[in-house]
């Protein structure tokens, strides 16, 4: 029955589908690994998992020990995803907003970090796409005081280096910050970002080189 | 992108990557070539420099603002109250034209390299669903070489699905989805078509930057999630290859 309407409705022509509402859709990695969402935290001793039962049950006050571990990583993400402190911070925040709104839909076989990662990373290409192309960079790494000579050749590099990473494809973008600021190795990107490891060992891979080659044009090779 | 197999070993390297066997290998190859050498420096420079690049801290209000906005949300909104709504959708030919307000999701696929991602749609209606007035880049749903495997939609009602792309040759391109579930019913855009529906199978090929439009009609609407994939049958790079999936509803 499936086919003969298949091939009665193929000639349907043209319809007019407007939609009221488009919303976009995040989707949130799936490899659970306990060892990880359930790490013990310096602050509270309780891992991930718990703190999100926790929340879930009504303990608000979880969501802020959760908040604290999170916030500086997240930050920093978001930072050199859009290479400006201020975005970046919205971009945090508004990812612990979500994550906190949507927390019921977490799925609690997956690590909390993955899940939240991908938030704030979703967060920064939609900020990346929907500003228009800005290549400044957040000057909080120039010098502002005279400093020694090798002070100044550092932060030239660290500037120049970031202005490298702004500027390769988002796609690359995260691959890089996820491995360099969030700290995660190759299976925690791919889960992150719902690809294949190959995907991601390539998109670094790639990343490297073309940073590689951004810097070697600045005469800043190797 | 390719990456030499040197090359690739350089990288993994820097990843802690290496099997004691890949790593003497790499040993071997640095010690007698002067290009893998050169490479080797200026990929560390790269690596060295990001590992050096310091983290920053967020404003010290940061928390506070969270909180605050956090505090703000009664408990009842923690939920996945953001899954689309759903509603009837009565195709009948030409009537289907008489819509009602769709309540529906939006994802965007960007497609590169390497084959085999999932899209865990379930997952994707329930959870992270945010009001975006327009399609964007969402690396999130990036899958690779050519292959979107997007699952579980909840599309007890029917959806339309874009996908674009602009491969680098001739591509064919396939889309599978639950024959018992749904039905094509309008299919455009594409320049060579085989419209298989009755094995749940829609096939076609494009040669550049395309655009098509796939309405599918629900045959049995139920919001149990069904699944679909869409995916290039060939491994080549499709760049920029996109998939809009929007469940409409209709009445």
């Amino acid at each position: 029955m499936a086919g003969s309407l298949a091939q009665r409705n193929a000639s349907f022509g043209d319809w007019i589908w407007p939609f009221s509402r488009a919303v976009r859709v995040t989707r949130t990695p799936h490899v659970p690994d306990p060892s990880r969402s359930d790490v013990d935290s310096s602050e509270t001793g309780i891992g991930d998992a718990e703190l999100v039962e926790r929340v879930l049950s009504g303990d608000r006050a979880s969501f802020r020990h959760l908040l604290n571990r999170y916030q500086r990583v997240l930050f920093n993400i978001a930072l050199r995803m859009v290479g400006d402190r201020d975005e970046a911070e919205d971009i945090a925040q508004l990812a612990f907003v979500k994550a906190y709104e949507n927390l019921r839909s977490f799925d609690r076989n997956r690590r909390f970090f993955s899940w939240i990662y991908r938030i704030t990373i979703n967060e920064a290409l939609r900020a990346l796409d929907q500003r228009k192309p800005k290549t400044q960079l957040d000057t909080e790494h120039r010098a502002e005081t005279p400093t020694p000579a090798e002070t100044l050749e550092r932060e030239r590099r660290h500037t120049e280096l970031l202005a490298a990473v702004q500027s390769l494809a988002p796609h690359y973008r995260e691959a890089v910050v996820l491995r360099y600021f969030g700290e995660l190795n190759y299976r925690e990107i791919a889960e992150t970002l719902d690809i294949p490891e190959k995907t991601v060992k390539s998109r670094l891979f790639t990343a490297r080189r073309l940073l590689a080659e951004a810097l070697a044009r600045k005469g800043m090779a190797g | 992108m390719k990456h030499s197999r040197i090359e690739e070993l350089l990288h993994r390297r820097f990843d802690d990557d290496l099997i004691a066997g890949e790593a003497a290998e790499l040993d071997l190859r640095l010690a007698k070539d002067r290009d893998a050498q050169a490479m080797f420096a200026q990929l560390r420079g790269v690596h060295d420099g990001l590992l050096a690049l310091p983290t920053e801290t967020p404003s010290p209000h940061f928390a506070a603002e969270v909180m605050r906005r956090v505090d703000a949300i009664s408990p009842d909104e923690i939920s996945n109250s953001s899954r689309p709504s759903k509603s009837r959708w009565r195709p009948s030919l030409r009537e289907v034209l008489a819509f009602a307000a769709g309540v529906g999701f939006v994802l965007v696929l960007r497609v590169s390299e390497v084959p085999s991602p999932e899209v865990d749609g379930e997952q994707a209606a329930g959870a992270l669903v945010t009001a975006a007035a327009r399609p964007v880049d969402a690396n999130s749903l990036m899958a690779g070489g050519g292959e979107i495997q997007a699952k579980s939609f909840s599309l007890e009602d029917g959806a339309r699905v874009e996908i674009s792309g602009e491969p680098e040759r001739t591509t064919r391109l396939e889309m599978r989805f639950d024959a018992d579930s749904w039905i094509i019913a309008r299919f455009e855009g594409a320049k060579h078509a085989n419209l298989a529906m009755e094995a749940g199978v829609l096939r076609f090929t494009q040669e550049s930057a395309f655009r098509c439009v796939v309405d599918l009609q629900a045959l049995n609407p139920t919001s149990t999630p069904v699944p679909m994939h869409i995916r290039a049958t060939d491994q080549d790079e499709v760049h920029d290859m996109r998939l809009k999936v929007t469940t409409g509803a209709r009445r």
